[in-house]
């Protein structure tokens, strides 16, 4: 498929979650505590995307932004494949590589070596790539003198380092990146701000969700602001950030479904 | 072809995820550990030869013919449990790939079966030993495995992915499974011999109502020298079939629900 493009139309979720009821504040300990037991779970429905619609053309630099629990890493989460749409069509060409979490699938008692083998084939790149892709992981996340080292030795920046290392070393045609930027020191963050720069200028879209505007300014172009689920501006950053700010400190909106949308919780 | 399918040749394919992983989680659980990789044959060795050595004077059988009854029903047990219990869960021990966007499920459902098949690989070796040792069973004999093995494994798989599926929406399965595993040993003949209860008595026909009996049956009976009941055959004939079936009908209808669920 020789042309990426992400197309959405219509796109609702509603996401089953369960509720245990009652106001922990107003009772005592004692019946807050068998009201843990006591409390039957409800099963809701939260409708966390309603009627979104957009197209991200091929070169399209898209920032995802809105208040906590707006809907951005459960539209990531739609864009990346996880979650199908309850209505609605998604469509999307080209290879996607979601850089939500850093952290994932680690073996803790493993070595460094054989977590990046295992990182590397749960991303599904094939074992004879990873084998030359080794030396430069290590290379990148400095950790060339541990590679036979358990994992849990490693401090949390180190991992993150080494996550972030294994995450970037393959050029997909689709970047979809959530805010999580941070951990690692000074020198290494220039560093991955590079390579940041580099994945993002090779891909032919980028869907970054993040609150830092100054990130958002330097990498997209267009800006697509959610709020309680909704899409209410789609077009150029400046003036989707804009619309944010107004959004931020206007009352927010009563809510029209039955339930308050809400991020999926663990 | 049937998406189900297609989805799980694939995964078959790339074994390099699910099979390292697994491999991986094995090997690092005893890297730390004075015998090592030893343990993985250890416990299955002083289980059989202990309860062996007791049970066939409780149950009256020579000891060179029980033996090998009891290993090869044992550890396919074992196994079948393993895998059952795995995948319980599996989906949801594997939230954060799912949520990444990997969402070919058979590849979990493939993690909550190599497990247990390594294991099975390492207690099998006690099992050979045991079947070298006594003089009551040849061990060419064990060339049958290569027919019942893959039948084994195809039910394993199938079953896995159902009850993986389920226990994504019902966390009860995982607790509803481990009662039941409890007496499914000794509700099993695998310390005791099916002919106690022959075919036609009221006990005879609810022992031969038991799935895993026909299973491990399946696989033991040919490797002591005799070929499995009619029943048994038809049982595993009708269970592959039926299983596969029911697989492909929950993973049309439920499998893009499982990142909702979990």
């Amino acid at each position: 498929m020789s042309c990426v493009n992400i197309k959405v139309e219509g796109l609702s979720l509603e996401v089953p979650y369960f509720d245990q009821g009652g106001n922990a504040r107003e009772k005592s300990w004692l019946s807050t505590l068998l009201g843990a037991v006591t409390a039957p779970p409800m099963r809701r429905f939260a409708t966390l995307l309603e009627d979104v619609s957009f197209e991200i053309k091929e070169g399209g630099r898209m920032a995802l932004i809105g208040r906590n629990g707006a809907g951005k890493t459960t539209l990531l989460r739609v864009l990346s494949g996880a979650f199908s749409p309850t209505k609605g069509r998604v469509d999307v060409q080209g290879s996607r590589q979601a850089l939500l979490n850093l952290g994932l699938g680690f073996n803790n008692e493993a070595t460094i070596a054989e977590n990046i083998f295992l990182r590397a084939t749960a991303m599904g790149i094939s074992p004879s790539v990873v084998r030359g892709m080794v030396g430069s992981i290590l290379d990148f996340s400095e950790l060339d003198d541990f590679a036979g080292r358990r994992l849990s030795t490693l401090s949390s920046g180190q991992r993150m380092r080494l996550g972030f290392a294994i995450s970037t070393s393959v050029q997909n045609d689709i970047m979809l990146m959530d805010e999580w930027f941070g951990a690692g020191d000074a020198a290494f963050i220039e560093k991955a701000r590079r390579r940041m720069n580099d994945r993002v200028e090779g891909s032919k879209i980028v869907v970054l969700a993040s609150h830092n505007f100054q990130m958002l300014r330097e990498i997209c172009s267009t800006g697509l602001v959610l709020s309680h689920g909704r899409l209410i501006y789609n077009g150029p950053i400046k003036d989707a950030i804009a619309t944010y700010k107004e959004i931020c400190h206007a009352p927010a909106p009563a809510p029209t479904s039955t339930d308050a949308p809400r991020a999926v919780q663990e | 072809m049937n998406p189900f399918i297609n989805q799980f040749a694939k995964s078959l394919r790339e074994p390099e995820f699910w099979a390292y992983s697994s491999w991986l989680d094995i090997v690092t659980r005893y890297r730390r550990t004075r015998l090592g990789i030893l343990w993985l044959v250890m416990p299955t060795a002083t289980f059989l030869i202990v309860l062996g050595n007791i049970y066939s004077h409780l149950m009256g059988y020579p000891l060179e013919q029980y033996l090998p009854y009891l290993g090869v029903g044992y550890v396919c047990w074992r196994f079948m449990l393993q895998c059952i219990n795995e995948s319980s869960n599996t989906f949801r021990t594997h939230k954060a790939f799912i949520m990444d966007g990997r969402v070919r499920l058979t590849d979990f459902t493939l993690r909550a079966v190599a497990k247990p098949l390594f294991y099975f690989a390492f207690a099998f070796i006690v099992v050979v030993g045991i079947l070298a040792w006594s003089p009551a069973v040849h061990w060419i004999n064990l060339a049958s495995l290569f027919v019942t093995l893959p039948l084994l494994l195809l039910n394993m798989m199938w079953l896995s992915f159902c009850i993986s599926l389920l226990g994504a929406r019902y966390p009860d399965i995982g607790e509803l499974i481990n009662t039941l595993l409890v007496f499914g040993f000794l509700l099993t003949p695998i310390l005791w011999h099916v002919e106690k209860f022959p075919l036609g008595t009221m006990r005879g026909t609810l022992a031969r109502l038991n799935p895993a009996y026909h299973l491990i049956e399946m696989v033991r009976a040919p490797i002591l020298g005799h070929v499995p009941e009619k029943t048994t055959l038809l049982a595993v004939a009708l269970m592959t079939l039926v299983g596969w079936l029911v697989a492909m009908i929950l993973h049309r209808r439920y499998a893009r629900f499982v990142p909702l669920w979990i």
